[in-house]
């Protein structure tokens, strides 16, 4: 899995890019994700899907540019784990679990879905079953 | 249920927790019957691995009886008996399919974390800080094991759980370590560690075809055990320079291959290399100490092999590069895929080649896990091995 990130400034735009491999034929990948992910290019994104050397399945390289928010909506961001680069991260990373194992995996700390990390122990049944849903 | 859960550095407790449920289609939960610490659990209890939670379970060596399946799991069923790797690895990405298994691509939800200290990220383990991605360990009377499909192996009911637990990480580990070194009729193999990890990686290299296998440590018990229940020679390095030793010992050629079995919380004979990098590790300008390492790669033969399978969490100071490229050295290392080694290993124990029960010296209940730890960190009343019992 190859995933990379940069950050590029210019004035009030803030473009982030970020790439993953996955062990899936190029159609696949891009079939799933203009029925799950929206368009291949929207205003504020770019996406494409490359066959990925030594039959390795597919690259897909998603690029976005954003309104740079302002110091403390950034840090808010962050600390909600809702930052944009994160979302990339999170948006491909799911892909890439779906197609390659057809689900997406549950860890104990993140298993009642919030934004912030919960001891690595076991949920509820209540929670649970929430969780599933 | 019971869980041992870390509460804070040099503090484990057992404490009740939810039990656990399934949540994902390929999950199925396990009731452990056996779990050990490993040498590797240290680190977390002395605070040397970031990401840790207070209430975090911990645990990564366990095997037990199925108890529940989810429908997304077709190859088993409630009551068999099984030995669960310690990484976490989905079987479909492509790590897992050329057999990497702890290079995992999609098991560590927390992948993201590892990124930002490692480049990239490596498999989810159980147990094992939240940059591993946070999942509920085995010190624990159940556990949910993901992918379950994967990763837990069957085992004979005629086998103890004590034969077949090491499976699970340490033997698997130790033998990886030995097979790094491409080993050839008439090499010495040098093995930095006489903890479980450092013996097995000892009998695994007699297995492969060494020669003569030299075990350095300074504990003398278990230097008699190297000896004893391996037949390994033996080097205590409180008493005798370790580099002069092996020239000595090797015609002055060096040790064919070294293994590195000792890792971030490495002890030297040396007080003052020891006082600088305990003092680096303290100000966080290296997170390892790196001193078996560095003694490993100045004693290898040139050509030779560094094959490192102790834990390292970051980063280590005054690395002797210089060593590695002009004499041509080859470094090779790796958390161990566990599910590779499994049936291999399992047919050795089988032929009776090798019984992996003989590094255990403690047994104990699940809920006395806190003075397992303690007995195992301190080394007391000879302790290799600590087995807790949750069933």
């Amino acid at each position: 899995m190859a995933k990379q990130r940069t950050h590029r400034k210019a004035n009030d735009v803030e473009f982030t890019r970020r790439a993953i491999t996955i062990n899936r034929p190029p159609s696949e990948v891009a079939a799933f994700w203009r029925q799950y992910g929206g368009e291949e290019a929207v205003a504020n994104q770019t996406v494409r899907f490359v066959p990925a050397p030594g039959n390795r399945g597919t690259e897909v390289h998603l690029e976005r540019t954003y309104e740079r928010p302002g110091l403390i909506a950034s840090v808010i961001a962050t600390f909600k784990h809702e930052n944009p680069s994160q979302r990339e991260f999170d948006e491909l990373f799911a892909l890439k679990q779906i197609l390659e194992t057809g689900d997406t995996v549950t860890s104990d700390a993140w298993a009642n879905r919030s934004s912030k990390p919960r001891p690595a122990q076991p949920i509820g049944e209540r929670v649970a079953e929430e969780a599933r849903l | 249920m019971k869980a041992n859960c870390w509460m804070g550095k040099k503090h484990v407790e057992v404490i009740d927790v939810p039990d656990p449920q399934l949540l994902d289609r390929r999950d199925a939960i396990v009731r452990v019957t056996s779990t050990a610490i490993c040498g590797s659990d240290l680190h977390l209890y002395n605070g040397f691995m970031p990401t840790m939670e207070r209430g975090d379970v911990l645990g990564h060596e366990f095997m037990g009886e199925v108890v529940e399946v989810a429908d997304g799991v077709d190859n088993l069923e409630v009551g068999d008996r099984v030995v669960v790797p310690f990484t976490i690895s989905c079987g479909a990405c492509a790590a897992c399919k050329a057999q990497m298994y702890s290079l995992c691509e999609n098991s560590n939800p927390n992948a993201w974390m590892a990124e930002k200290m490692l480049g990239h990220s490596a498999a989810g383990a159980f147990g094992y800080s939240h940059l591993t991605g946070g999942f509920a360990g085995g010190q624990a009377e159940y556990v949910r094991v993901p992918f379950a499909d994967v990763g837990p192996f069957k085992v004979p009911d005629d086998l103890s759980d004590e034969k077949v637990l090491f499976l699970s990480d340490i033997l698997p580990t130790g033998y990886m370590g030995a097979e790094m070194c491409d080993i050839k009729p008439g090499d010495v193999i040098a093995v930095w560690g006489a903890g479980p990890v450092g013996l097995f990686a000892a009998a695994s290299a007699y297995i492969l075809g060494a020669e003569r296998v030299i075990v350095i440590d300074r504990f003398g018990y278990r230097l008699d055990m190297a000896r004893e229940k391996v037949g390994a020679e033996t080097i205590n390095y409180e008493l005798e320079d370790v580099h002069e030793t092996l020239m000595e010992k090797t015609g002055g050629r060096g040790p064919d291959a070294c293994i590195d079995c000792v890792g971030m919380e490495a002890h030297s004979a040396n007080h003052l290399l020891y006082a600088m990098d305990r003092a680096k590790q303290a100000i966080k300008m290296e997170t390892d100490r790196p001193l078996a390492l560095r003694e490993a790669i100045l004693a290898c033969k040139n050509g030779g092999t560094v094959s490192v399978m102790a834990v390292y969490g970051g980063f280590i100071d005054a690395f002797p590069m210089g060593s590695v490229m002009n004499r041509s050295l080859k470094i090779r290392t790796g958390q161990c895929h566990v599910h590779r080694y499994m049936p291999l290993l399992l047919d050795h124990i089988v032929a009776g080649r090798i019984d992996p029960s003989f590094v255990i010296t403690h047994k104990l209940p699940l809920t006395e896990a806190a003075k397992g730890y303690d007995i195992f960190l301190n080394k007391q009343d000879k302790c290799e091995k600590v087995v807790l019992k949750a069933a």
